[in-house]
């Protein structure tokens, strides 16, 4: 203790009304209601648990029963269903030849370019002579303007 | 690691509560209840705390602070008893005037009177009384030496009743 303590060495700081027993009595009594509390929790919480996998339980069996009734629904449906109600198919028309001359033909031939696609008729492919004969009479298309010519 | 028990706790109470009645009385009019709340809290810890003493100091600060802003709204005018008046300390030795001695504490400013009754009533390190305070350490230090010199002017001629007759020691 130095020298500026030493006044204060005889002062004691007085307690008041404050009480050691009734202190000791709330402290205690806040104590075991602290513990009820817990236990209380505690079981609150143990109660839950069971609840819920109780519930979840419910729910597993109450899944495979149903899917089990569905299936079984199923199969029932598909038994009675009478012979007069099962879905027919349409017969399917009897197909027809198509001359090859003919429009639809010759339409199925028309390809993305147009008419000028089309394959020429098989009596005039037998008439050419020559393959520069062939060359000279293809037209010269528009398209080809896009890219390289080649007279 | 247990609760305390109530032995601990009794002793805890004899020792410090005095201490902690007179750092709480700096704050709020009820000191007594602010410091069996402290007591009662720490008797529902399920684990005790580390460091007990800077604990209930910190406790009790913290909760005399918000009795003060209580007592600051609705200042009710209470008949107070004579103990809780005035007279924060009381001297075994005649000599010593210890309702003057209460008075020029009170005087003090409250973070200068925090930091001696802390330290030397409550025993905290001034490390501890640094964190209570949120200062550093060097302020705490500053501050308990300015306050017990400012003490020690004050209570020159006054702090130790002149008895007429020698002291037999």
């Amino acid at each position: 203790m130095n020298d500026l303590e030493w006044p204060l060495a005889g002062l004691r700081p007085v307690l008041g009304t404050l009480n050691r027993d009734r202190m000791l009595y709330e402290a205690g009594r806040a104590s075991a209601r602290g513990e009820a509390r817990d236990r209380l929790l505690m079981a609150a919480s143990a109660l839950l648990l069971v609840a819920s996998l109780g519930l979840g339980g419910l729910l597993v069996q109450e899944r495979a029963r149903r899917q089990a009734l569905e299936v079984a629904l199923a199969a029932r449906d598909q038994e009675a269903i009478p012979p007069s109600e099962k879905l027919v198919l349409p017969k399917s028309s009897p197909v027809v030849e198509i001359a090859p001359t003919s429009y639809l033909a010759l339409s199925r031939h028309i390809q993305p370019g147009g008419l000028d696609e089309v394959d020429p008729p098989i009596e005039d492919a037998g008439q050419g002579d020559s393959a520069e004969g062939s060359e000279s009479k293809m037209p010269i298309r528009v398209r080809d303007a896009r890219g390289i010519l080649d007279f | 690691m247990e609760a305390i028990g109530p032995e601990k706790l009794g002793s805890l109470f004899d020792a410090h509560a005095p201490a902690l009645v007179l750092y709480a009385r700096q704050w709020c009019d009820e000191p007594e209840d602010v410091v069996q709340d402290a007591f009662v809290k720490l008797a529902r810890q399920r684990i005790p705390p580390e460091r007990i003493l800077p604990w209930l100091f910190r406790v009790v600060r913290n909760a005399a602070l918000n009795a003060r802003r209580d007592d600051q709204t609705r200042r009710k005018i209470e008949a107070r008893s004579s103990m809780g008046s005035g007279v924060w300390l009381t001297s075994d030795d005649d000599r010593i005037d210890a309702h003057l001695a209460s008075q020029l504490l009170a005087e003090l400013d409250i973070e200068t009177r925090e930091v001696i009754v802390a330290r030397f009533w409550g025993g905290l390190k001034f490390e501890e009384i640094a964190r209570l305070q949120g200062c550093s350490l060097t302020t705490a230090h500053r501050r308990y030496q300015n306050g017990l010199a400012r003490l020690n002017e004050r209570l020159e001629g006054q702090w130790i009743r002149q008895d007429p007759a020698p002291s037999e020691k």
